[in-house]
């Protein structure tokens, strides 16, 4: 008795609980908490330092943001919670659904049920014999012959498809935050860049990126038609690669990963002597330093740190700036540091010697390269299903709208009712208009 | 005279018939007199057919569809509403949306007029075919949801208005606007999904992630989840009348800040659109 008692109990605490859960009013309140932190997260910079935050909302909002993860709102505790209860409302709501969806698609369609409707849509006679007539412009061509209770009917429904609208677009929604989440977990995204000659592995994978050429193409008035990087993908452990063209908009695909045509910048050839020997030569991009370590006792740790590059470059009041992109008088802003020390910054032009002591660097050959995006998302096919549903899923509930018609025989006269649960007033006033085109006529 | 000279010319004539418009509409409402509203009809679908020309002329000059930045996307926003109001408020006797529509129209077409005419090149990024079927279905979205504010603004003062012959002519009643105000957010609900959809698919293909909360993309959605809401309490909890309409109203309102406030306020990858 007592364990049947306690079995009992749990039994109407499990159901309470799954009831609270696939609810509807749940649905709602975390849509709208969810929209709320979105309204945060759109509005307060993500991602900011504290002093950020402390110049536009002062100290103690600046705080509350951190305190509360504002600054991050996607990815914090709280937000994922809420976006992992919605999951969990949309799976059970699914998953409940599921049933009655399919019995009334199955077996709510019909006469019987039809004549228990209290209230019908709309409800007209017409004259005799012309019933046929009315639904075949009404739009039910097939209507089926019945008798019930030894009176005669003529019944038909149509768009039955559309009791599924409301079901498919929840589940869409449902694989599309699954989809989404399983991205979160299972994506890559990382990138690579160099110029053309270059060839850089990518990290935690046996791929690496070889820069064929890259090339910016210009239209007159300096604007960027195109960025055109050519790549060879190899695959270091099958020992294959694959060629190809990788443009903004359309990204080379390769042993399942996409490389994205990301971003550009200058990079110049930087050499560094003593005397005239040559120590060191490579390639930088803006942004990049090449250190010079224990090379003897009294000059070591000596960097340089290349800022910013100038094809073009003029002087104005707010400081260097490049007149057009094109190669015409190339210098590059730049530090000099010993010992973590900035000893000098100046402008650069290509060949002069930048010195300290008995070192010096020079700029030379500068040219583009090209940033690489490397991303994969397995997930991407699922997300994509799961919108592709939910679209389904509106249409059919915006725009296939079940609806049943049934004719019954009265003596000299015939009455037409119809009956849909939305979009009454549309299905009423289509058969209140046919009825008066058809008494105009006759 | 060239394709850009044409295209002002056209564009102010627009703006004037748009104008023209909203204050007949007004003058129909405010005075109850049938004439003025007719006219106002006729007005809107000149200067909607004007306006249509107007973004063909710039096609043509400027050899992509005028979707790429503020001033193009302000001038076919105002055409979807147009568009919009046109096909949903075909009948006479939802004459007196127009009253509440036009004007709405007419401020969009002014805010355009304040943007840069320029006709840009478009950026590497943008040149792709889902340009086109991102920003025409947010244009057939938005322009939905002006209507549905218009819709609901004259369902809010439904109340004040006197009952009269007049009324009952050219002013559907409460419960016709409140249903037409579900089927035109019901029909925006659903480009906005696809507005969505095609945009993230876009920029899968342009940015390698098919949603990075971007501000845009955020309150993209911030505006999808209120119509969602809408729909639901609709739907399940028969919220009708007063509280749906406010609910359109506020809608609208995250759509205008969807596109001016985060273009102007909030550093966005989409910062040009």
């Amino acid at each position: 008795m007592w364990a049947a008692g306690l079995l009992f109990g749990r039994t109407r605490a499990l159901k309470k609980i799954l009831r609270v859960f696939s609810s509807m009013r749940l649905a709602l309140i975390l849509l709208g908490l969810i929209m709320l932190a979105c309204v945060l997260g759109g509005i307060i910079p993500q991602g900011a330092l504290l002093q950020d935050y402390q110049n536009v909302f002062g100290d103690t909002f600046s705080r509350v943001i951190l305190f509360a993860g504002l600054d991050r709102v996607f990815t914090v505790w709280w937000f994922v919670l809420l976006i992992g209860l919605l999951l969990v409302n949309l799976f059970l709501c699914s998953l409940i659904r599921f049933p009655s969806t399919l019995k009334l698609y199955r077996e709510g369609f019909n006469l019987s049920n039809c004549l228990l409707q209290k209230k019908p849509s709309f409800e007209l006679s017409v004259p005799a014999g012309s019933s046929r007539d009315f639904l075949k412009k009404l739009g039910f061509k097939k209507p089926l012959f019945q008798t019930v209770d030894g009176v005669h009917y003529l019944y038909q429904s149509r768009n039955r498809l559309g009791v599924w609208g409301s079901w498919l677009s929840h589940l869409g929604m449902l694989v599309i935050v699954v989809g989404f989440a399983l991205g979160q977990l299972l994506h890559v995204d990382t990138s690579i860049y160099g110029v053309p000659g270059q060839t850089k592995q990518v990290e935690g994978y046996d791929i690496a990126v070889q820069i064929d050429a890259f090339e910016i193409i210009l239209r007159d008035d300096h604007t960027v038609e195109q960025y055109i990087a050519d790549l060879t993908i190899h695959h270091l452990k099958d020992n294959t690669s694959v060629k190809g063209q990788s443009k903004v908009n359309h990204p080379l695909q390769a042993y399942g990963m996409s490389f994205l045509q990301n971003a550009t910048g200058w990079a110049v050839k930087v050499s560094s002597f003593k005397g005239e020997e040559l120590l060191d030569e490579r390639i930088i991009c803006a942004g990049e330093s090449m250190e010079l370590k224990d090379l003897n006792e009294d000059h070591t740790d000596l960097a340089l740190v290349v800022h910013a590059f100038y094809p073009d470059v003029i002087m104005t009041p707010a400081g260097p700036r490049t007149k057009s992109p094109y190669l015409n008088n190339p210098a590059a802003l730049f530090s000099l540091y010993y010992q973590g020390k900035l000893v000098g910054q100046d402008l650069a032009g290509m060949g002069y010697d930048i010195k300290a002591s008995d070192y010096r660097f020079v700029l030379s050959s500068p040219q583009p390269y090209t940033l690489i995006q490397i991303v994969s998302d397995p997930s991407l096919p699922l997300v994509l299903a799961g919108g592709v549903l939910m679209l389904i899923g509106f249409f059919l509930a915006f725009y296939l709208r079940p609806q049943q018609v049934w004719v019954r025989y009265e003596e000299g006269r015939e009455r037409v009712y119809g009956y849909t649960k939305k979009g009454a007033d549309l299905f009423s006033d289509k058969a209140a208009m046919l009825l008066k085109e058809m008494n105009t006529t006759t | 005279m060239n394709y850009m000279q044409a295209e002002t010319i056209l564009f102010v004539i627009t703006a004037i018939a748009y104008l023209a418009s909203a204050v007949l509409y007004i003058l129909f409402f405010a005075l109850k007199k049938e004439k003025p509203g007719e006219i106002a009809g006729y007005v809107l679908l000149g200067a909607f057919i004007v306006h249509t020309v107007a973004l063909i002329v710039r096609s043509i000059g400027a050899g992509r569809l005028p979707l790429s930045n503020q001033y193009e996307f302000a001038t076919s926003f105002a055409w979807g509403i147009a568009l919009s109001y046109l096909f949903f408020a075909r009948k006479k006797k939802y004459r007196a949306l127009g009253t509440f529509v036009a004007p709405v129209i007419f401020i969009i077409i002014g805010y355009a007029a304040m943007q840069s005419r320029e006709v840009n090149e478009l950026m590497p990024a943008l040149q792709s075919n889902w340009l086109f079927i991102h920003v025409s279905t947010a244009i057939i979205s938005y322009g939905s949801f002006g209507v549905a504010f218009g819709g609901s603004l004259m369902y809010l003062m439904r109340d004040r208005i006197h009952e009269t012959e007049f009324t009952r002519h050219y002013f559907p009643d409460k419960e016709r606007l409140d249903v037409l105000n579900y089927r035109i957010i019901s029909f925006g609900f659903l480009f906005l999904t696809l507005v969505i959809v095609t945009g993230a698919i876009w920029a899968q293909k342009a940015w390698g992630r098919y949603w990075t909360w971007d501000p845009k993309e955020t309150w993209s959605l911030v505006t999808w989840i209120i119509y969602a809401i809408y729909l639901h309490l609709r739907i399940t909890r028969g919220w009708r009348g007063k509280k749906a309409a406010w609910f359109a109203v506020i809608g609208f309102i995250c759509v205008i800040f969807t596109y001016i406030g985060v273009n102007t306020w909030i550093p966005s990858i989409h910062s040009y659109a």
